[in-house]
């Protein structure tokens, strides 16, 4: 018997009701996947007990120099993953990850320009019964219902629609929707009409990282993801920066007057300006997640989602054949039912 | 699966993927998502309904099927794995109502499952 088993057997039945469904059924839920043992173990610890209000070595609380440890792994493995110099591993969700970049990038009723949830948008890009509709003017860029491009972005439209709302940032991403995106034309159509462009990779984030779908690091002022669907790791957010650049708004440090780095301006969007403390044992689950994914230590471990995900959902012969960016594929992963 | 549903004759949203998910239009089958995902989780097949593109039907009906491969993939699909599933999901959806029918298929999404361990523990 287990300590909940003893304690609480009403919650260890749902539990274990739950676990069995996972186990007997197909889970083809495209947000959804199953988290190694390592990293359930992760989240499964007194970690949760720690306050680590702020950042590794700077922190508002004593006691931090562990999660400081796990923490600096997260970012570490999660930059190297990705090439990204900045992120930020403690959002809550990639909604709040969202929030944050939100308030660092926009004024309550500034306009922004997101695809639209009834094509496959997301609720937190504009949705009016979200945050984002109600605090921000959200305007929308569908697919295309004919045509050679039918079900797709066109992005001429795009442009169009960015010509005619004036949009102050755009957002890509999608919840359900099966195609790439062209980053570097909507970098372009943010560039003319002087828009901050915004990546939402929660679903392919995984894919990203091993190269099978386009990077949107180099051609995005910010990038959020969730860390549980593609990426195999702990339910969470996080918030990436591919080059960081000073703030366009031209925000100072108070002493030096020196013009902060956007990586400074969105660290405190997440602390204090969106969330509390961090969830320190989804943090170091956190790092676990992406060493499993190659980046530090993990890396050995990386090949075989990367190579399935080749196999199973390119359309691109040289894809399936295995040639992405540099990560390691070396040599397989045992199959989760193997070592736990 | 995204060639494996089109030749059973399934109506894929932009025609095909470039990732690691399909949208599936249910319209030309005569089914809406809320009857599609019902009649999938009776079998032991777990999958969300979804807006499809200038869908017909309201948020909580919808013409749509969201299907996505990740989870499964982690477990230890292959392409004949996932072949073996669209074969399941078509035929429930050949008779979404059909009580032996879920119960038949429901047995095999067991028999698969059981061949590619997952979690053997509840708490550690």
């Amino acid at each position: 018997m287990t300590p909940l088993q003893l304690q609480d057997p009403d919650v260890f039945e749902a539990i274990q009701q739950e676990v069995t469904r996972q186990n007997d059924s197909l889970e083809l839920i495209a947000s959804e996947n199953f988290t190694s043992k390592a990293v359930l173990e992760a989240m499964g610890t007194p970690l949760t007990n720690k306050y680590a209000e702020g950042l590794p070595g700077k922190r508002y609380y004593g006691g931090c120099a562990f999660v400081d440890i796990a923490e600096n792994l997260a970012r570490d493995r999660a930059k190297q993953l990705f090439g990204a110099d900045w992120v930020n591993v403690q959002p809550h969700s990639g909604a709040q990850a969202n929030a944050a970049l939100y308030l660092t990038f926009l004024e309550p009723g500034d306009t922004f320009l997101g695809l639209d949830l009834a094509h496959g948008g997301h609720l937190t890009h504009g949705s009016p019964v979200n945050f984002s509709g109600k605090l921000y003017n959200a305007e929308y860029y569908g697919v295309e219902k004919d045509g050679p491009l039918a079900g797709r972005i066109d992005m001429d439209k795009v442009r169009d629609r960015a010509r005619e709302v004036q949009p102050k940032m755009i957002s890509i991403g999608a919840s359900a929707y099966p195609r790439d995106f062209d980053y570097e034309a909507f970098r372009a159509i943010a560039d003319e009409v002087g828009a901050y462009l915004w990546m939402d990779m929660a679903h392919t984030a995984g894919l990203i990282a091993a190269g099978v779908l386009n990077d949107p690091l180099p051609h995005s002022h910010v990038v959020s993801t969730t860390t549980h669907k593609t990426l195999r790791g702990p339910r969470g957010g996080m918030l990436l920066v591919g080059n960081d650049y000073e703030n366009p708004m031209g925000i100072t440090a108070r002493k030096s007057g020196r013009t902060k780095q956007i990586s400074e301006l969105l660290d405190s969007a997440v602390f204090p300006g969106t969330q509390g403390g961090p969830l320190m044992h989804v943090v170091a689950a956190k790092a676990v997640a992406f060493g499993e994914c190659g980046g530090g230590q993990g890396r050995r471990v990386w090949g075989s989602p990367a190579r399935r995900f080749r196999r199973l959902c390119s359309p691109d012969p040289d894809q399936r054949a295995g040639h992405g960016r540099g990560v390691s594929h070396a040599r397989l992963r045992p199959r989760l039912g193997r070592h736990r | 699966m995204a060639e494996a549903f089109r030749t059973r004759g399934y109506d894929l949203v932009s025609g095909g993927t470039d990732n690691h998910l399909v949208l599936i239009d249910l319209r030309n089958k005569g089914l809406t998502g809320k009857v599609a995902e019902e009649a999938l989780d009776a079998a032991g097949i777990t999958a969300n309904k979804n807006m499809v593109p200038f869908d017909t039907e309201s948020p909580f009906v919808t013409s749509g099927l969201r299907l996505g491969t990740p989870a499964m993939t982690t477990r230890g699909f292959g392409p004949d794995e996932f072949e073996a599933v669209v074969a399941l999901i078509d035929r429930v959806l050949q008779a979404p109502h059909d009580d032996a029918t879920r119960a038949d298929v429901r047995a095999d999404v067991r028999a698969l499952c059981d061949r590619f361990p997952l979690y053997d523990f509840v708490v550690a």
